[in-house]
């Protein structure tokens, strides 16, 4: 009868790693954060204090208006998606942020919008902008780990703030930046690449 | 019920509690890292990161926590998995000590690992305590028994 029982809890927990493995090499096609958006991690200003390698995971674009520092409001209208890796030069659309698996945990940032979620969702981010021009705005992000970064995009624009897990969010502000970044959409909520 | 079988039974009590509470925040963190690994590779140690992929070692850690998941839940060989659990909430506890210095999530994590550690120590507790099979076999070693007066 033990032998029963004992069987019996072994094919659970084969099936428990069968099913991990699969959760696994799925889980590693999922869309990461982008890390870079418009190019802000290769303008860092400051190197990571320790070095982290993971670090760079904010940063901006941004879209329309002048500026004005801080956190605005959450979860944008149809918002989803992180955008694909920014690499190319000129601008194209991409899909729908709200469509992606990102959009929920969307925070719009710029234009600014006053938001407590938001302001949640930033702890340990700060973030300034500042008008470049009439078409422009110059987004400067100063990140927990220390690093600042920053970056230009069309004032039309608009930039979300992502961040899926609330949970490392603690008193001594960010602990994980794995799972933040930024993302800029147009008007109309699509990713905007560069 | 005599003390000894009153002491036994809460003993039992407190083994599943833990052992069903650690099984429990395992199966979630497991599920999380491996269905989203690039979100939590803010809490690879440097040192392993300079090494290896961080996606990677996050989809192998959150695999074990997985399948250990799996295996506290059922109380599938109880007295060697509670170990492993302590020995991986341990290695979480010193990778956030890396990463992320003193903070409230290191001091919530050092709960669970006291959490995995009660489960653990009573397990080990209980088979001591109780008489071995009569017929000397382990299969039937870590399930609860009445201690003889």
């Amino acid at each position: 009868m033990s032998r029963e029982w004992s069987y019996w809890k072994i094919v659970v927990v084969v099936l428990a790693g069968v099913v991990g493995a699969g959760l696994g090499v799925d889980g590693a096609h999922a869309p990461r954060l982008n890390p870079s958006i418009s190019g802000i991690a290769t303008r860092s200003s400051t190197a990571p204090a320790g070095g982290a390698p993971q670090t760079p995971a904010k940063v901006v674009r941004v879209p329309t208006r002048p500026s004005s520092p801080t956190r605005a409001r959450a979860i944008p209208p149809r918002a989803r998606a992180i955008p694909p890796s920014a690499t190319t030069p000129q601008q194209s659309t991409g899909p729908l942020l709200s469509e992606t698996r990102y959009g929920a945990y969307a925070y719009q940032v710029y234009p600014t919008t006053a938001s407590v979620e938001t302001d949640r969702a930033l702890t340990g981010f700060r973030l300034t902008f500042r008008r470049v021009d009439s078409a422009t705005v110059q987004v400067t992000a100063d990140l927990p780990d220390g690093t600042t970064q920053s970056a230009t995009f069309a004032s039309s624009d608009r930039l979300y703030f992502i961040e899926t897990r609330m949970g490392d969010d603690g008193f001594e502000g960010e602990t994980n930046l794995g799972d933040d970044g930024f993302v800029i959409t147009d008007a109309d909520g699509h990713i905007v690449r560069h | 019920m005599d003390t000894s079988s009153a002491i036994s039974g809460r003993r039992a009590g407190t083994i599943v509690v833990a052992r069903v509470a650690t099984g429990i925040v395992l199966a979630c963190f497991g599920f999380w890292e491996l269905t989203a690994p690039t979100q939590w590779t803010g809490y690879v140690p440097h040192v392993a990161a300079a090494a290896f992929s961080p996606v990677r070692l996050i989809l192998v850690h959150g695999w074990v926590l997985f399948v250990l998941a799996a295996a506290a839940l059922v109380d599938f060989a109880g007295a060697v998995t509670s170990w492993i659990a302590v020995a991986v909430m341990a290695e979480v506890v010193v990778g956030l000590l890396a990463t992320s210095g003193f903070t409230d999530i290191l001091v919530r994590d050092v709960g669970l690992l006291a959490l995995a550690l009660v489960w653990a120590l009573e397990t080990q507790s209980e088979r001591q305590w109780s008489p071995a099979p009569s017929d000397g076999s382990a299969r039937t070693r870590g399930r609860r028994r009445t201690v003889v007066p």
